[in-house]
């Protein structure tokens, strides 16, 4: 992501978000020199990861929930990683894909059709993207959001790079159907 | 840049510009915090599925004849049912036979096991309990007993039946085109239903998926029914309580979801009464091969409490003296003892000797040594025994890890001591089970 990202995103996140660094202090999350404080990396990270799980997800809460549950899946490996921000990556797009598939059986054992709204809005491209399988969401969130190049969109998904092409294309010609 | 990439690429950056969640590290700290509490507790979830896991390794040897030693027909609904001997006794899990090593070193190892539970494998016998032939299904099954962990929680409490495992049973069910094993637990009593269970499915990647509920069911019952997701119904009359139902399943190997499934369950009585329902449940205990209604994970309730218990009616003579002197039973750190020492500060050294002997000879010999015990908080239950709360530094554990540890000390022939089970309990840590008091 840092490898691909326009790097005003980062920049604007940083801008209005608030550090409290009370808050930093008194922490008793690890220090390793070779690396920034997970403190610090996690102030840095916090709102681009948390986009990327609200894009597939649609729910601000949810992807506040599952990205604080990503760091704490970090924290427990902070100094045996040595690319911290992919593996964050990875982390969040499971605890996804971990969410979606929850959402799937909560649809099949209830009546209502409640469960799962996502709160996106009524935009047309946003609708077309949320309906699309959640795998081939991610792609494109991966993708045409956070600029992730073949290799590393794989290594998020757990598949092979091949599989990466084959997801965006089908998911493009779903959009393709949608959005003339 | 096609038109479509840059609607898409419109369309996301507006999404994600609409979002403005700061980072809330107060909050991530607590997460930390309760995570690390919640694994440390994990501890006796740990030690429970050390029995129920482990025999699944020994499944084989338990298989031991392919045939019972004793039939008895006892079939239900058209299949046939063969049950072994009866007056068999059920091998008992034993705690601290299960090779397994340092119950630390599975929490630590295993933790990314079933979204974070820990994984430690056990070594045990089962025992045949019954062969039952449903159309071209052959379902053995093996049962054991299993004795709860003492380090559940605190000694003056005692947790729900539902928390913890009495038996374990191992479903082994072939078709012509598959095989698999499915587990269950067995519980003193259910915790919100009659009848209840764990499902499993087999045969997935051989493209012939089959589910296989493991049911308990109560005493009275006569027959339990399953109904499958399809609407295939399947019943059988149960086996000392366990029923092992199987139907057709519809699972994409591609698909995780497909493999998670809640099946109705309902038990009846010999005169076709319904003694009423309850489910058979799929979840991150079942995909790690771990069944189970209510584990301790699931339910606060099995944690116990975590504070100290109100104060008893009678009181030390001297409260302040009492707890001076209880007080310097804590503080010292364990290199700094020697065994004398430590089993001068014991209500009952029976075999404490040997235990400390194998302390230092674990895998977790520079821990043991490196650590030490401080007292936080008592309150007397009585003249002569008091609840104390203190908490145990481990070297490379963070400091909440074991930061609310509750035990107990006793007077003895006027020197408080320290109680042997509250040391055994600790000791667990390690992976050491501490000899029973005959």
């Amino acid at each position: 992501m840092q490898e691909g990202r326009p790097p005003e995103r980062l920049r604007d996140v940083r801008d209005v978000v608030p550090l409290e660094e009370a808050a930093v202090e008194s922490t008793p999350l690890p220090v390793d020199s070779s690396k920034p404080t997970f403190a610090d990396f996690y102030r840095a990270t916090f709102p681009e990861m948390t986009r990327l799980a609200f894009l597939p997800t649609g729910s601000a809460e949810t992807s506040r929930d599952l990205v604080q549950d990503s760091f704490v899946r970090l924290h427990d490996k902070w100094h045996g990683v040595a690319e911290p921000r992919a593996y964050l990556r990875r982390t969040v797009v499971n605890a996804c894909h971990a969410h979606h598939r929850r959402l799937r059986v909560q649809r099949r054992h209830t009546s209502t059709s409640q469960v799962g709204i996502v709160d996106l809005g009524a935009e047309e491209m946003t609708d077309a993207i949320a309906a699309l399988p959640y795998r081939q969401r991610a792609a494109i969130v991966l993708r045409f959001w956070h600029g992730s190049s073949e290799a590393e969109i794989a290594s998020a998904l757990g598949c092979r790079p091949g599989t990466v092409g084959s997801l965006i294309h089908r998911a493009l010609a779903e959009l393709r159907k949608v959005m003339p | 840049m096609s038109e479509l990439d840059d609607r898409i690429r419109r369309s996301l950056a507006r999404q994600a510009g609409s979002l403005r969640e700061p980072p809330d590290l107060d909050g991530l700290t607590d997460r930390i915090t309760r995570r690390d509490r919640r694994r440390i507790r994990g501890l006796s979830v740990a030690l429970v599925l050390a029995l129920v896991a482990g025999p699944a390794l020994w499944f084989v040897t338990g298989r031991g004849d392919d045939e019972p030693s004793a039939d008895v027909a006892s079939g239900a609904a058209g299949d046939r049912v063969t049950v072994d001997d009866p007056s068999t006794p059920l091998p008992t899990v034993v705690l601290g036979e299960s090779g397994s090593g340092s119950m630390l070193a599975s929490i630590e190892s295993s933790v990314e096991v079933a979204g974070g539970l820990p994984y430690p494998w056990f070594t045990g016998p089962l025992a045949k309990a019954f062969v039952r032939n449903v159309d071209d299904t052959t379902i053995r099954v093996y049962r054991a007993a299993v004795d709860p962990p003492s380090a559940a929680g605190p000694p003056w409490w005692e947790p729900p039946p539902e928390c913890f495992p009495t038996g374990y049973v191992q479903a082994d069910v072939s078709t012509g085109d598959v095989v698999g094993i499915v587990s269950g637990a067995l519980y003193a009593e259910l915790p919100d239903a009659p009848v209840g269970g764990s499902i499993g499915a087999i045969g997935v990647a051989e493209g012939s998926p089959l589910w296989v509920v493991v049911a308990q069911a109560p005493a009275e019952a006569a027959v339990v029914r399953a109904t499958f997701p399809d609407g295939h119904v399947d019943e059988m009359e149960p086996i000392d309580g366990v029923a092992v139902l199987v139907g057709p399943a519809s699972i994409d190997p591609e698909d995780p979801a497909d493999y998670e499934a809640n099946v109705p369950l309902e038990a009846f009585d010999a005169d076709g009464g319904s003694l009423g329902g309850g489910t058979a449940r799929s979840d991150a205990y079942f995909l790690a091969g771990l069944p189970g209604p209510s584990l301790p994970a699931q339910n606060p309730q099995c944690f116990g409490p975590q504070e100290l218990p109100p104060p008893g009616e009678e009181q030390p003579a001297d409260p302040a003296a009492a707890r001076a002197e209880i007080e310097q039973l804590f503080g010292v750190r364990y290199a700094d003892m020697t065994d004398d020492d430590r089993l001068a500060r014991l209500d009952d050294t029976t075999g404490m000797r040997e235990v400390y002997e194998q302390l230092v000879n674990t895998s977790f010999r520079e821990q043991v040594l490196g650590s030490r015990t401080v007292f936080h908080d008592l309150v007397f239950l009585s003249a002569t025994r008091a609840a104390v709360w203190y908490e145990t530094e481990i070297p490379g554990y963070p400091p909440q890890a074991f930061d609310r540890q509750f035990g107990e000390v006793v007077l003895v022939e006027g020197s408080w001591k320290l109680a042997r089970e509250s040391v055994c309990r600790d000791v667990q840590l390690a992976g050491i089970t501490c000899p029973t008091v005959p």
